[in-house]
């Protein structure tokens, strides 16, 4: 749904679901090749130079043109988002009146071909101007020089990274230069429906809650039928969900996903298993959490829109999913806080494609869209911005009442934990977690088995890098 | 004399032409690129880099790549013979006069010329732990209600499931050919020599249609072995590795991960298995197979 925070395969396959008849329409098409020749032909030599392969940035000559002599320019956006292409559009719009002489037309690719699509069209020398990144993407693309150093960009127009938040700008930063303005931003937090609480008199989660507290409303929030089949959950958790769910409990436990230069998987270490074994409990031994055949029907954001659940770790993109929401009420807590308070923090981000031909301009655009007070202000009426006094806007906001959780989360948060494969080594992890999940393998067995599949993708990985 | 002959080689030549321009740019071409991409480090969009053998030694130590080899064995061994029993049997009976016979042979067929993501997308529906049609069905009769594409053990028998429904109706079709191409004299004959239906059946029809059998097999085994799409949309090769498929880590580290160098190794072991398993029934065929 909002694809922009999609990281994980059951996301995607609830993308694939919803947008079928998208995947089975969409073809190739695009490339036409006289643009191409173009593209590549009229590549100026200062961006050339910005973005050689020994990471040598020469910051004089691509200084970006100061605001008010803008050249006039067409700038290509591709997107995945289908959900939010109206609100992009009409900033667009605005930025059009701001800045008539640049125009920008955006093409919506399905998530589910976004990243091949995007890379055929860059091998072909035919890629977009303005690409829309996320974490696990992000340095497959900056380590191939297939998106723009931005930082002497940066440093020309005087843009104050800081107000966006720090894990965010490193997950960004490749060899120290910063490649990505984010567009949004997403901590996690406690979604509950106070209902259902309400109902049997259970105290409503806030920022005094632990594991335990967590565990015993579960129990008594789950319910059973006249059958022995469950038809009200506790909560939930899943392998698959690694943003929303797994991730931050391992934080919470003091545990880590990656090692500090992120060449190894950590899940074998006792605080990460610890905590792993606290979720698959909740699914396999206390039976608060449906089990994964259940999830794969329904998703934790269904069941709990139906009333069926009652409480689920969540972005704040959930928000505006659950606008809807009449028949009972629901608010926002803290997840429940572990050896420390923790979340992990994600967030997409507009990033220049290499092939660009106006590299000023669509700064220009990318750091009004990220930073301006009007785009923010268009943002907020839908979703985090990036920035995070953005951030902090759209938590004022009601309701729920306590939108703050998730501002307050920044100042916790962690870094989404990311490397160039980390599509691949997640796909190991995920398939051996899955099977922890499903009550066929211990959690420890599990844990170990991931690291040493993901330990052998680092390994590959850091040749991979040698030859950068 | 000569001349004429030179000229006929020429039209030959010239009319041959194009086939053999598109045969060079579309198979022959990549055949060869993809071999020598399997020699390489290469990810798209950097410069390739020399591997040697280095990836197919890399395979070796794969244990995902075995087990997606092991599933694809897994899936052509549960597809393949219930195919071909299957569709002999819908052939047998279809081939009788009967009413609205072309009706169910469009309906039997009707499933091959569906489009195979729509039909992986409905299937997930049916195989529905909580409220498929499939287990509702099985729960009316008292069977145990597995929870299928979430189970690793009944994944695979799932996706083996729904293929064989995919596909049974094309092979379908080849028996009513097969059939129909075997001479109504010999059944003639084999009546007045006082054959019965099992007779008829064990000593003309089932080896008259050997060849057909032959060429199902050959080809049925190519199409498990190239098993992609049911994986890709009803499980994405899981849970776990249940239904990781051949193609479907090919597809994975190619266009998810961006190795091309080791996807295009992967496929050349993919095309030597192929090769070999159609090469095997080439050889053995000369031992069943009846031509008349």
């Amino acid at each position: 749904m909002h694809a922009q925070y999609l990281t994980s395969r059951r996301a995607l396959l609830r993308l694939i679901v919803m947008g079928a008849g998208g995947v089975l329409l969409t073809g190739c098409g695009h490339a036409a090749g006289s643009s191409a020749a173009a593209a590549s032909s009229s590549r100026g030599t200062a961006q050339a130079a910005s973005t050689s392969a020994e990471g040598h940035t020469t910051t004089s000559i691509v200084a970006p043109a100061t605001s008010g002599t803008t050249a006039p320019a067409k700038l290509r956006m591709i997107w995945y988002s289908a959900a939010d292409l109206p609100l992009k559009k009409k900033m667009i719009a605005i930025y059009h009146q701001h800045v008539p002489s640049t125009q920008v037309t955006v093409d919506l690719v399905p998530f589910a071909q976004y990243w091949t699509k995007l890379e055929t069209m860059m091998a072909s020398g035919t890629g977009y101007d303005v690409e829309l990144m996320n974490g696990p993407n992000f340095l497959i693309n900056a380590t191939r020089h297939g998106i723009l150093d931005l930082s002497s960009y940066v440093a020309a127009s005087k843009l104050n990274v800081d107000q966006f938040p720090r894990w965010l700008r490193t997950l960004y930063t490749y060899q120290g230069h910063l490649y990505g303005l984010p567009e949004r931003q997403a901590t996690i937090a406690l979604f509950y429906n106070k209902s259902l609480f309400d109902a049997i008199g259970v105290k409503t989660p806030d920022n005094t809650w632990t594991w335990q507290t967590y565990l015993d409303a579960a129990q008594k929030l789950t319910k059973t039928g006249s059958n022995g089949a469950p038809v009200q959950y506790g909560t939930v958790s899943s392998a698959d969900d690694a943003q929303e769910d797994w991730f931050n409990w391992v934080f919470q436990n003091k545990g880590h996903v990656l090692d500090a230069k992120k060449q190894h998987l950590l899940l074998d270490q006792p605080a990460a298993i610890q905590a792993i074994q606290y979720l698959v409990d909740l699914v396999q031994k206390y039976k608060v959490a449906p089990l994964p055949s259940t999830m794969a029907q329904q998703s934790e954001t269904q069941l709990f829109m139906a009333g069926k659940l009652a409480m689920m770790p969540g972005g704040p993109w959930n928000v505006g999913i659950f606008e809807p929401i009449k028949h009972f009420q629901w608010d926002i807590a803290p997840l429940p806080k572990g050896k420390q308070r923790a979340c992990v923090i994600h967030g997409s981000a507009y990033c220049i494609g290499a092939t660009t031909k106006y590299p000023e301009q669509t700064f220009q655009f990318i750091d009004w869209m990220a930073t301006s007070k009007t785009a923010n202000k268009m943002m907020v009426s839908d979703i985090t911005p990036g920035t995070t006094w953005g951030a902090k806007e759209w938590a004022a906001a009601t309701p729920p009442s306590n939108r703050k959780v998730f501002s307050d989360a920044i100042a916790y948060s962690h870094e989404y934990p990311a490397t160039l494969y980390t599509n691949e080594w997640m796909d190991k992890v995920t398939k051996q977690l899955d099977l922890a999940w499903l009550g066929k393998q211990s959690v420890q067995t599990a844990c170990q088995a991931a690291t040493q599949q993901a330990n052998a993708v680092l390994a590959t990985e850091a040749a991979a890098l040698k030859g950068h | 004399m000569g001349t004429l002959r030179r000229r006929e080689a020429l039209w030959a030549y010239a009319l041959l032409f194009p086939t053999i321009v598109l045969f060079l740019v579309f198979m022959a071409g990549p055949l060869v690129a993809s071999f020598l991409i399997s020699l390489m480090h290469w990810s798209l969009l950097s410069p390739p880099r020399w591997a040697g053998l280095g990836q197919y030694q890399h395979l070796l130590h794969d244990s995902a790549f075995w087990t997606a080899v092991g599933n694809t064995a897994y899936f052509t061994a549960g597809t393949v013979l219930p195919r071909l029993v299957l569709a002999l049997l819908l052939a047998l009976a279809l081939n009788r006069k009967m009413r609205a016979r072309n009706l169910y042979r469009t309906i039997y067929f009707l499933p091959v010329v569906s489009m195979l993501v729509a039909v992986a997308l409905v299937w997930s529906w049916l195989y529905s732990p909580q409220d498929g049609l499939i287990n509702y069905a099985l729960a009316l009769v008292h069977l145990p209600q597995p929870a299928w594409l979430s189970s690793t053990r009944w994944a695979m028998p799932a996706i083996i499931i729904m293929s064989i429904w995919k596909t049974v109706g094309y092979d379908m079709i080849l028996y009513l050919a097969g059939l129909q191409s075997i001479p109504e004299h010999l059944y003639e004959a084999a009546r007045i020599d006082g054959a019965n239906r099992w007779n008829l059946f064990q000593h003309i029809t089932f080896p008259l249609l050997t060849p057909t059998t032959f060429f199902v097999l050959v080809v049925s085994v190519i199409g498990s072995f190239q098993v992609f799409d049911q994986a890709y949309i009803m499980t994405q090769g899981g849970p776990g590795y249940a239904t990781t498929t051949l193609v479907y880590y090919i597809y994975n580290n190619a266009f998810q991960w961006f190795h091309m160098g080791y996807a295009a190794a992967q496929a050349w072991v993919l095309l030597v298995l192929v090769l070999g398993m159609t090469l095997l029934q080439l050889w053995g065929q000369r031992r069943w197979v009846f031509y008349q």
